[in-house]
């Protein structure tokens, strides 16, 4: 007999009922879970679905399921820190397969309503549902996670680095005037300024670029949340204010190169703010561990489905154009790992979590 | 003759599927000289890459749900120790 990919439908169970000699249907249960998923957390996200399926009820397991298979049950805990925190209950046995086995006329009947919700609401193009502190819910067609970094030398789609302005002059005279230099090969650099020994007097600001493609993902696509994150091998920071690193936007003439002139495409408005800035002495300079920036609304936004998204970092002094106080040869710094180094464990990242639009709004459901 | 992959990027599906776009290079180990944090240049010695030889997307099923990207990378390093004409750098060779 040829697998089937399917569990029966009503007239096969009805005519293997009568025909007691007949072997068994044989099921690719893995493969049908996972074609059945939007429907089946649909359906589990529900009073009726969790006690038709065996799982437990909402009043002890609030949480809402992002994945079911025949013998594992996620539930989404939520985001602490810029990550995202899952509970599974897993079994040796496939215990949901079994259910949905032993119930699949009943199974079958909801999985049929849910599946004809689920289209219509992909028709309905529906928003994504929003708690009341702006929070958006998710889906229970599941999050996708997709991760992307900057290309290495030689580029081909998206470029990081950094640019900067070395010649002497004032804090505002650094910060405000053209860009002189621009690195996008080496696999080490730092954002950065200096103090010279001349009273009042700066030099080096680097600012960096990284960019990133999230093309490939269906701009249909339900943005939900996002975190920025890089490795840094060193910070430093002399002057007697505490430092931070601001997160903004910026517009490199190219997005496959960096050019001096890139120094003068920073946001640095209070609008260009792309996640909470993070203060230095906070940074960690193992050289092997993420420092994670949660992205706010703006940085969302910032993320194109379509083309090149293009994001920097500045010093927050440099960014809020407030000068710490002057003192001879003092510097603040943070060392970034680019894509140039060699792995693929400490390359600048963006982890963007996102949904399909015919799976987007569903813990919806659960209000039934 | 060295050679290096990057993965451009990666999707996973709360299914369990993984899609894994990577970028394979070419390079080798060179001394150049570089500008350090004080705008000086000194000469550094580090793999570089010189051309991207080929993409390719893998889709990788079935994984458990505990798959890490370590395992993800372990499977790529193995991909690369295929080329026989290049060797992997030091960072993407499994060991024994």
């Amino acid at each position: 007999m040829a697998p089937k990919l399917y569990y029966p439908n009503t007239d096969e169970l009805r005519a293997y009922t009568v025909r007691f000699h007949q072997p068994p249907v044989f099921v690719k249960e893995d493969q049908w879970f996972r074609e059945n998923q939007a429907a089946l957390l649909s359906l589990a996200n529900t009073d009726y679905g969790r006690d038709l399926l065996c799982l437990d009820p909402r009043r002890k397991r609030p949480e809402p399921i992002t994945r079911l298979t025949k013998n594992l049950c996620s539930y989404y805990l939520g985001q602490q820190n810029g990550r995202h925190y899952w509970a599974t209950d897993g079994r040796v046995g496939a215990k949901w397969g079994n259910v949905i086995r032993s119930r699949w006329l009943e199974v079958n009947t909801a999985l049929e309503q849910h599946r004809a919700r689920l289209y219509l609401e992909g028709l309905l193009r529906l928003p994504p549902l929003r708690l009341v502190d702006g929070r958006v819910l998710v889906p229970v067609g599941g999050g996708i996670t997709t991760t992307a970094y900057p290309d290495p030398d030689p580029e081909t789609a998206t470029v990081d680095g950094n640019v900067g302005r070395s010649v002497n002059g004032t804090f505002t005279a650094v910060r405000t005037g053209a860009g002189d230099s621009a690195d996008p090969t080496a696999a080490s650099l730092p954002c950065q300024f200096y103090t010279t020994a001349v009273s009042g007097e700066y030099d080096q600001f680097f600012r960096f670029i990284s960019l990133f493609d999230f093309s490939a993902i269906a701009d249909t696509n339900t943005k939900e949340s996002a975190t920025y994150e890089l490795v840094s091998d060193s910070t430093l920071n002399n002057f007697t204010e505490p430092g931070s690193l601001s997160m903004v936007t910026t517009a490199p003439d190219s997005p496959t190169n960096l050019i001096a002139s890139d120094y003068g495409t920073f946001g640095l408005t209070p609008t260009a703010k792309q996640a909470t800035d993070r203060l230095i002495s906070e940074i960690n300079t193992g050289g092997s561990v993420y420092n994670v920036w949660t992205m706010n609304a703006a940085g969302l936004t910032s993320i194109s489905l379509t083309t090149i998204s293009k994001f920097g970092l500045c010093i927050t002094f440099d960014y809020a154009d407030t000068a710490p106080t002057w003192a001879a040869n003092t510097n603040v710094s943070v060392g970034i790992f680019t894509a140039e180094k060699a792995g693929t464990t400490t390359d600048p990242k963006i982890v963007l979590i996102h949904s399909a639009l015919v799976s987007g709004s569903t813990v919806l459901i659960v209000s039934d | 003759m060295r050679t290096d992959y990057k993965i451009k990027w990666l999707t996973s599906y709360d299914s369990g599927q993984v899609e894994v776009v990577v970028n394979v290079y070419e390079g080798d180990v060179t001394t150049e000289l570089e500008e350090d944090r004080a705008s000086m240049m000194r000469p550094v010695t580090r793999y570089r890459r010189t051309r991207l030889l080929r993409t390719f997307t893998l889709s990788l099923t079935d994984l458990p749900l505990s798959a890490t990207d370590a395992q993800i990378r372990r499977g790529l390093n193995a991909l690369l120790a295929e080329d026989t004409t290049r060797t992997p750098i030091e960072e993407q060779r499994n060991g024994p």
